[in-house]
């Protein structure tokens, strides 16, 4: 509890009255603060004067928080496999196959100039040469691979596709042509009532014309 | 039984970002009214919050553990409201929202004290509050802030703002003498 901070009065004990305001001090320190208190007036006035600026501040309460819209921040490496994600197959195969090859250009440049030529480094211009085009030819057979592969799925799907469809057309059709049949045959048989009764009808006049018997 | 801030953190970082809004629930309050009564608007105040959880989520990994969550989501606070101070010029008298907590304007009558109402005597020393508060360089205003409003021990308040109890304690005192001397001046002119 020693400390040399003296107050505006004074009074060197102005850590303790914090503590002694803010009810952070130990027990002996509190004693030791209100022995203090007895002796001297102005401390008191102060502790007095801090507790109603203490009440002033407890006028100003904040009643209502707003809630905070926090939507967690994708990691770049999400973000980066969304996008390759977004391309077909055989681009990212490309982009592979150009990322590679720029590698090994980078990599021979940085070994060249470190060796000072390609020869004290015992590989000569045209074994880099084959190198790389190694390299490439066999990322360019990969992508030819995957594509060949991506087409023969497509030609399969494809033709799945195109049989159902011509399936389904056929069906179609022949319920059509049979909903057809069903009518011609039902007008046929119309037809058909409609001419019996007619000729019974011409039968019936004859015979009324020709009361004899005779029809001619 | 509650989950504890370390354990909300453990989860956060083996991938359930999710879990970081429990954080943010939990923590939302105190630093909204941490930042409120620093800067004195609303919008600065809601725009510090957001700051401080979204810097908290990307700087997780750096987050130790020596010292509590709460002491480390403080810190993240204070920088943002000094930054801000800072960009502004620290002008907060002028930009103090003169609303109290449900929103209504305070209106400075000039009226007798003796015919005020109550209410209207509350909302007067409310704002003579904020605006003593925010008259305090922002070093006296922050200890004033944790420790009235947020209640945090001298001990915490020391290791958020690294530096010692005795100064902790001293910045408070004087924060609180010149308070005292504001808040007279204006019972005086009532």
């Amino acid at each position: 509890m020693n400390n040399t901070n003296r107050n505006q009065l004074g009074c060197d004990r102005k850590e303790d009255l914090v503590a002694y305001l803010y009810g952070e001090a130990s027990a002996s320190e509190r004693a030791s603060f209100e022995r203090h208190l007895n002796e001297c007036d102005d401390c008191g006035v102060e502790l007095k004067a801090f507790g109603r600026v203490r009440d002033d501040l407890s006028t100003w309460q904040v009643g209502f928080a707003p809630r905070t819209e926090f939507v967690p921040p994708k990691a770049k490496m999400d973000l980066l496999r969304e996008l390759i994600g977004m391309f077909p197959v055989w681009a990212r195969g490309l982009a592979m196959a150009g990322a590679a090859a720029a590698i090994v250009l980078m990599a021979l440049s940085v070994y060249g100039n470190r060796t000072d030529g390609l020869g004290s480094a015992g590989l000569s211009e045209q074994q880099v040469q084959a190198m790389v085009s190694k390299a490439v030819s066999d990322e360019r057979a990969k992508i030819q691979q995957q594509y060949q592969t991506e087409l023969a799925s497509f030609k399969t799907q494809l033709a799945a596709e195109h049989q159902a469809q011509l399936q389904l057309a056929n069906a179609e059709h022949q319920a059509k042509l049979e909903a057809v049949k069903v009518g011609l045959r039902a007008e046929i048989r119309k037809a058909n009532q409609q001419n019996g009764s007619l000729r019974s009808f011409f039968a019936v006049e004859e015979d009324r014309s020709y009361p004899w018997g005779d029809s001619r | 039984m509650d989950i504890s801030d370390d354990q909300i953190i453990e989860r956060t970082l083996a991938g359930e970002t999710d879990a970081f809004s429990l954080l943010v629930r939990r923590w939302e309050r105190p630093i909204y009214g941490l930042s409120l009564r620093m800067l004195g608007r609303d919008e600065d105040a809601r725009d510090v919050c957001q700051e401080t959880f979204l810097a908290a989520f990307r700087n997780l990994r750096k987050f130790r553990g020596d010292s509590k969550f709460s002491s480390w989501l403080y810190r993240i606070a204070l920088n943002a409201c000094h930054s801000r101070m800072r960009k502004r010029g620290n002008v907060v008298e002028q930009s103090i929202d003169l609303e109290d907590d449900e929103g209504r304007k305070f209106e400075l009558a000039d009226d007798d004290a003796e015919l005020m109402p109550d209410r209207m005597q509350r909302d007067q020393l409310a704002f003579q509050v904020r605006k003593a508060l925010h008259a305090l360089p922002p070093e006296m205003r922050q200890v004033i802030v944790m420790k009235e409003y947020e209640e945090l021990t001298f001990a915490e308040i020391a290791d958020i703002l690294a530096i010692p109890v005795s100064t902790v304690k001293s910045r408070l005192y004087t924060g609180l003498q010149q308070m005292r001397a504001r808040l007279e001046k204006f019972r005086t002119a009532l």
